[in-house]
């Protein structure tokens, strides 16, 4: 298991790496730079520009101290003063080097938007936002739709099925940006859950996380009935019942375990698409997360921005598929790594 | 000795002796699946009606899509306002909308028909629903099945491919692919291929990068399922024999391998076309979308939220019409999936 894990660790070095070119390559030969405007800046501003974010220098040059910046860890002997072409995510301490000695890693460079601000900056004030979103439509998406596939598999051909597949397949058709006016307009003008709050907290993130999750809801239930139908067909139910246990005792001991394994499967891809897809909820809403500045980056071609998004989101869903991949293991004894 | 029912049987045997051993091809079997499904059926209807609408949009829609009448801006038909309640008439204490009934169902902030909208958007969404798909099955089903029948290093490589592309962010590359494409392709020079490239973006509103983008995006789950599915057919007998009998690769593979696994790729790719329709109208939104005035259900949807407070049926109508188009294709796509799937036989 370790050595899986290990590997897979390799794999996302390798899958960043990749990614990292891919998205250099094509921002890149996108047609206009940081500092093309409408009213042309003298060749001299934009040439002395270029020349402090290393925008002269080679291509390859440029794509190797990115990364450098990034993954080699740099070490400072000396009190650094705070910058936005020196700020560093990780900042440790090193004491038995001296008193102000420090070792600092992963700067994702500064932006080309503002002199003050760096890209761990943007990552810092809205990267929470942006994964709170997500981790609580994930939240919303469980709860809701595991529980609605265990009842209507349970209650085949009722009533009670029949209405929640009819919510499934309403969930898995209404685009978010469907739900997202709908629910602004029937319940957050009501309630006076419009907008964001700058100091607001779990209210800022119902609506939001209604809106994401309940596609996802929908997919899960109509999941886990299927996959709860098919496995309390299996023998070994039959056998389970044979010997007299309870049918409570067979459900949830016996079949609810072993149908959740198809349903973890999308957990993963599900999650990733979750914390990509507050994109859409953040325009809709209003909401100071990440999708605001990565479509503004774009247009605007400030390349760290681009860039660090977009590593930090793929290191994210490589990380979120390892972690279902070892759930993946927990959940049936069957699968091995080696 | 003159009971009927012995003769009976060997008389109807005799009536239709051909019915008894005609055998019925998957997809006509699969058909008459699909058409005992009434939701799959309802779904279908609605797709040939939303085509309908789309293909006679320039006939049937009562005005034309970019004739703005800014005197009627935010103007409702009266039966509207009791659908609404807060939309008050102008004329009524604080009352600020138009009544006017030229407009069957209202028109927007520019004082366009939302009706006539609503169709031409039509358009959008149903090529998205079509051509996206067809990129991803041609993409994956040419990569699916050179990984699958090939193997060894061939396979290695293609599904590690796979893996990197699945890593990828999708929103966040649409995104980036849509600005590549646009301005890229944006080339002011006539005669080099990427300027006809623009020009025939421009033609069609914006909406070749959007299927480009989209269709490049989304083709590896497609690969992951021909794989899968050409290597369990791979070994199957007739596989075997018509390799054998000295068929040709080609042979094999176009005409033996994959009519045997089109039914559950057709399937996973009507399943997925509401996400293709769900992502044209979500760049829409943020404004990568088909270009203004060309309609769009995302961007109406779009320009009708900003003031969905004051005229929500800006917002209502294009949103009722694309949940209905997701709707549909969602029943035919699980229609589909009975009629398909092989163990369903037999069982009704």
């Amino acid at each position: 298991m370790a050595r899986y894990v290990a590997r897979r660790l390799m794999w996302l070095f390798l899958v960043l790496f990749v990614i990292s070119i891919i998205t250099f390559l094509l921002m890149r030969s996108v047609p206009g730079g940081p500092f093309t405007r409408e009213k042309a800046l003298p060749a001299q501003t934009i040439a002395i520009l270029e020349q402090k974010y290393n925008l002269d220098a080679t291509l390859p040059e440029q794509y190797a101290s990115y990364i450098g910046d990034i993954f080699i860890p740099r070490f400072y002997m000396d009190k650094v003063k705070p910058s936005a072409a020196l700020d560093y995510l990780i900042v440790t301490p090193l004491p038995f080097l001296g008193k102000d000695a420090t070792m600092r890693w992963v700067n994702f460079g500064p932006t080309y938007k503002s002199r003050s601000r760096s890209v761990n900056d943007i990552f810092r004030e809205n990267l929470p936002v942006s994964f709170q979103i997500g981790i609580a439509s994930m939240v919303v998406a469980m709860v809701i739709g595991i529980p609605l596939g265990i009842v209507s598999a349970l209650n085949r051909n009722t009533r009670y099925d029949y209405v929640s597949m009819g919510l499934a397949i309403a969930g898995v058709s209404v685009p978010v940006i469907v739900v997202a006016p709908f629910l602004q307009y029937f319940l957050g003008v009501p309630l006076k859950l419009a907008t964001w709050q700058a100091k607001g907290g779990f209210e800022n993130l119902l609506l939001p996380s209604i809106a994401l999750g309940f596609g996802s809801a929908a997919l899960l239930a109509r999941l886990t009935r299927a996959s709860l139908l098919q496995v309390m067909n299996e023998d070994y139910i039959r056998t389970a019942r044979a010997k007299g246990l309870s049918e409570r005792k067979v459900i949830v001991s016996h079949a609810l375990k072993n149908s959740m394994i198809p349903v973890v499967t999308v957990l993963g891809p599900l999650f990733a698409a979750l914390v990509t897809g507050t994109f859409v909820v953040e325009t809709v809403f209003g909401i100071p997360g990440m999708g605001k500045y990565f479509v503004t980056s774009i247009a605007g071609r400030d390349y760290p921005v681009i860039m660090g998004t977009i590593l930090l989101y793929a290191m994210f869903l490589v990380l979120a598929n390892l972690l279902v991949d070892v759930a993946y293991a927990w959940l049936d004894p069957r699968i091995r790594f080696d | 000795m003159t009971s009927t029912p012995l003769i009976t049987p060997v008389a109807s045997l005799n009536d239709k002796p051909k019915q008894a051993v005609k055998g019925e091809s998957l997809w006509a079997d699969a058909w008459k699946r699909l058409r005992r499904n009434k939701a799959a059926v309802l779904g279908l209807i609605i797709i040939l009606l939303n085509i309908g609408a789309a293909v006679f949009a320039p006939i049937i829609a009562p005005r034309d899509y970019d004739k703005q009448v800014l005197a009627d801006h935010d103007a409702v038909p009266l039966w509207l306002t009791s659908v609404f309640p807060n939309m008050i008439p102008k004329g009524q204490p604080n009352g600020y909308v138009t009544i006017s009934s030229d407009y069957a169902l209202g028109a927007d902030n520019l004082g366009r028909d939302i009706l006539t909208r609503l169709l031409w958007g039509a358009r959008v969404s149903l090529l998205v629903a079509f051509i996206g798909p067809l990129v991803s099955i041609v993409v994956g089903v040419l990569v699916g099945l050179t990984a699958g029948y090939a193997g060894g290093a061939i396979d290695n490589f293609l599904m590690r491919i796979v893996d990197i592309m699945y890593a990828f962010p999708t929103l966040l590359l649409i995104i980036l692919f849509m600005t590549f494409f646009r301005t890229s392709f944006a080339v002011p020079t006539p005669g080099t291929f990427a300027y006809s490239l623009g020009q025939f973006d421009n033609l069609t509103g914006g909406m070749l990068f959007i299927f480009v983008g989209i269709g490049l995006t989304s083709w590896m789950g497609m690969a992951r399922l021909v794989r899968g599915q050409v290597l369990a057919v791979r070994e199957k007998e007739f596989v075997l024999a018509a390799g054998a009998l000295g068929a040709s690769t080609r042979k094999i593979v176009f005409q033996h391998i994959l009519p045997n696994i089109m039914g559950p790729l057709i399937v996973a790719e009507t399943l997925t076309i509401p996400q293709y329709i769900s992502y044209e109208a979500f760049l829409s939104f943020i404004g990568l979308g088909v270009n203004p005035p060309t309609p769009s259900w995302g961007s109406m949807i779009a320009d009708g939220s900003r003031t969905f407070l004051s005229s929500p049926h800006q917002v209502f109508f294009p949103a009722l019409a694309l949940s209905i188009l997701v709707f549909a294709f969602n029943f035919l796509g699980d229609g589909l999936r009975d009629a398909l799937d092989p163990r369903m036989r037999g069982v009704d």
